[in-house]
């Protein structure tokens, strides 16, 4: 999904013929405010931003959006091609800055990889929160035996730390591998450096 | 929130003080000034020319006249009664007979000083001063007219009144030659006073003044007592000039005549008492007077003449560098319009002209798929047609705006521009819900201008307010626009709105170019409306405290002169 925003009408509806072409959905506004009032699917996204707007201009909105911690690739428009907006703009993570008139295919790469970007961000966004979530559904004694586990200890030594019997300690490793999806000792290792496990002791 | 400029200007807090302190000022001059003629009056009297008895030096001519052209046409009455005091005081103390003769002199004094006076103020006007070589000369010829017409009354009395036995022609000779010397020595210090109290010197200036009449004093001291040798008219020149050109050519007019005054000075008193050059009794008297008079005479003129010319000198220096400012500026402007109007045109056009690009992008795209869309491609290429128009439309806008801006001069009606502009903004003030004000005044004189370069001047306005209220979520948008007549030949246009203002520190660069918000259409941005304004001899202003809306005002001279329009040829 392709949000525009640019408040000339012909260059809005050119663009958005342009991802028609292509098969690639869009959306267009008129003004940042108007494009403010969208709630966010939560699909891959990206933003077609013109420099100059009427109210909030581009670079602004820009540093708006950071703030409100909306993470969206954008790609920036400008009729006017002023350098130093450029170094600002890509220094504040902007995917491309198209100087009008841009070339189509330009557009096209640069909405491609901002598309891009936003699912691997995505993914990688959900794949920690479902470990967090995994992790949550551990017992308190599963979750200590998780602790040792990741930070390399024998079953015989954590029987030893924990004080209980080494064929307790398999029973609750092998419950804490089935809960966390892990296929491997090592998978078990990453899963507990995402969530953060381990690292205190 | 603007400063309406013709308030709190000039408030006249005198004209309420004056008319109490009016009695009590012109007794305390008229004091002053008969105490200072009196002075002057007595150390002439001490030397009187035979057998007429007239003061071979009337300095006191001088304090009269010269406070009456520093003080004005006001200080008329005081100067004549302290002159007319003076004089006869003067007369009775120095144990002379004839009380009749004595208020005759007192006339014609005080008739001198105020014929003098009145010459300078109807040639020269009401603040006159030395800094031009006409005046000097002025100054002069009035001294002579002076000292000339009170020389015939001075004469009579003399002659009817005292008896006197010598010939008539040369009592009015030496009255003359008293009189006008006395004027031309001591005038031109009291006029450079008061203009220097008017506006002090620097302390520079007023340092190294005073360390060159110091040394002036000095050195004229030692040139009288120069032995009477054949060098002896050499030397005095040689040493005198040097400080009287430094003087006139680093210091204003006043230090010149502060110079001119010690050197008249030092020759009539030692005149007077019979000491070095000029009091030699081996002498006759009357060679003696003649050559101190031709003395005082010289240095004074000289010394003025220098003044002057140096203080034209460096006020025209002054006025080219003044104008040298000026011209930069202009041409700065001149050449910040320009970018701002490329930048307007190359933004104008590049949006149709990316329309135009990616709509064709688009096409071909469409026409490639399998199977082709064909209907999608139509309408791609019927906006590229649509894109193309409007990109030429800009071009179109530019040309009936600048192509022939002066040929298009015409009496304008501001009102009717102002509603024809909000007439067609009516369509976008009701989508975003904005309520206009209109206060125009009445009986608007006409200014000439270019209808479609105000018209624009006001719409792009009116749209910067329009888009400025968009933020605003709660409360009311108002558009206001005022016309006004307040300044004498000028009309005030005001737009304001009700938006959420600019940051008084952003207020500056708002005309810059590349500040221009976009709008739809002919955005033409601030710096090009301040270009049109001041192409029509205005101004446009911007204000707000950065909370509360914004005003944009801008003025048009009724009368536009020559240099208003640099293009009108």
């Amino acid at each position: 999904m392709v949000f525009i925003v640019d408040d000339d009408a012909l260059v809005r509806e050119s663009i958005q013929r342009l991802f028609r072409s292509v098969g690639l959905q869009s959306e267009a506004f008129a003004s940042a405010a108007e494009f403010l009032q969208r709630e966010l699917p939560d699909i891959p996204c990206c933003l077609v931003l013109d420099v100059r707007l009427p109210g909030l201009g581009g670079l602004d909105f820009q540093t708006e959006l950071a703030k409100a911690n909306i993470t969206i690739p954008i790609i920036f428009m400008t009729g006017h091609g002023d350098i130093p907006m450029t170094v600002k703009a890509m220094k504040a993570g902007a995917i491309e800055f198209l100087s009008k008139p841009f070339r189509d295919q330009d557009m096209l790469d640069a909405v491609r990889l901002g598309i891009e970007r936003d699912r691997v961000r995505r993914e990688g966004e959900r794949a920690i929160s479902d470990v967090v979530a995994r992790c949550a559904s551990l017992t308190p004694r599963e979750r200590e035996v998780m602790t040792f586990v990741a930070a390399g200890l024998m079953n015989k030594q954590i029987a030893g730390e924990m004080q209980l019997a080494e064929i307790t300690v398999k029973l609750h490793r092998g419950s804490v591998m089935r809960k966390m999806g892990a296929k491997s000792l090592a998978d078990l290792v990453r899963m507990a450096d995402i969530a953060g496990i381990g690292k205190k002791s | 929130m603007l400063q309406n400029p013709g308030e709190g200007r000039r408030f006249p807090w005198f004209a309420a003080v004056y008319p109490m302190r009016r009695w009590g000022g012109q007794i305390a001059l008229a004091v002053a000034v008969g105490i200072g003629y009196f002075l002057a009056a007595r150390l002439s009297l001490l030397l009187l020319t035979k057998p007429d008895g007239v003061a071979v030096f009337w300095p006191a001519a001088g304090v009269a006249a010269g406070v009456l052209i520093a003080l004005g046409a006001g200080a008329r009455w005081p100067v004549a009664a302290g002159a007319m005091g003076a004089t006869i005081v003067a007369h009775l103390l120095a144990g002379d007979q004839g009380i009749l003769g004595f208020i005759v002199f007192a006339l014609c004094n005080a008739g001198e000083a105020v014929l003098v006076g009145w010459l300078i103020e109807h040639y020269f006007g009401s603040s006159f001063s030395l800094d031009r070589l006409r005046n000097v000369l002025g100054l002069l010829a009035a001294a002579i007219v002076g000292a000339a017409v009170s020389g015939i009354g001075g004469t009579m009395g003399f002659v009817v009144l005292q008896s006197s036995t010598a010939p008539v022609l040369t009592t009015w000779q030496h009255w003359f030659a008293s009189d006008g010397l006395g004027i031309v020595t001591v005038a031109p210090l009291l006029i450079g006073l008061a203009a220097a109290a008017r506006d002090p010197p620097p302390r520079n200036e007023l340092i190294e003044g005073s360390v060159a009449l110091a040394a002036l004093t000095v050195m004229s001291g030692l040139v009288i007592f120069l032995p009477q040798e054949p060098w002896g008219t050499v030397v005095p020149v040689a040493l005198l000039f040097p400080l009287l050109l430094w003087l006139a050519a680093r210091c204003r007019p006043v230090f010149s005549g502060a110079a001119a005054f010690i050197v008249a000075l030092t020759i009539v008193w030692t005149t007077t008492f019979e000491i070095g050059h000029f009091g030699d009794p081996g002498l006759p008297i009357d060679d003696r007077i003649l050559s101190a008079q031709a003395g005082i005479l010289a240095v004074s003129l000289c010394a003025y003449v220098l003044a002057s010319l140096f203080a034209e000198r460096s006020e025209s220096e002054a006025r080219l560098v003044r104008s040298n400012l000026a011209l930069q500026r202009e041409r700065e402007n001149k050449l910040m319009n320009l970018e701002a109007m490329a930048a307007t045109i190359s933004h104008e056009v590049r949006q149709p002209l990316a329309a135009i690009a990616t709509n064709g992008g688009a096409a071909r795209r469409f026409l490639q798929n399998a199977p082709p869309n064909i209907d999608e491609a139509q309408s791609a290429l019927d906006a590229i047609v649509i894109a193309s128009h409007r990109a030429s439309e800009v071009f179109d806008n530019i040309r009936a705006l600048f192509g022939s801006a002066d040929q298009g001069r015409e009496p304008i009606e501001v009102n009717e521009i102002v509603l024809g502009a909000l007439r067609a903004l009516r369509g976008e003030l009701d989508v975003h819900s904005i309520t206009t004000r209109t206060e125009l005044a009445s009986e608007l004189p006409l200014v000439m201008g270019h209808r479609g370069q105000l018209h624009e001047v006001i719409l792009n306005l009116a749209r910067n307010a329009i888009e400025a209220m968009d933020a605003i979520r709660d409360g009311s948008r108002v558009l206001r626009v005022k016309t006004e007549h307040h300044i004498r030949d000028a009309i005030t246009v005001a737009v304001e709105d009700s938006g959420p203002g600019i940051d008084p520190e952003k207020l500056d660069g708002i005309f810059d170019a590349f500040v221009t918000t976009k709008t739809q259409g002919m955005g033409l941005g601030l710096a090009i409306c301040r270009m049109i304004v001041e192409r029509h001899g205005g101004q446009l202003t911007a204000a707000s405290d950065g909370k509360r809306g914004a005003l944009f005002q801008f003025v048009l001279p009724i009368e536009i002169t020559e240099k208003a329009i640099p293009h009108a040829k």
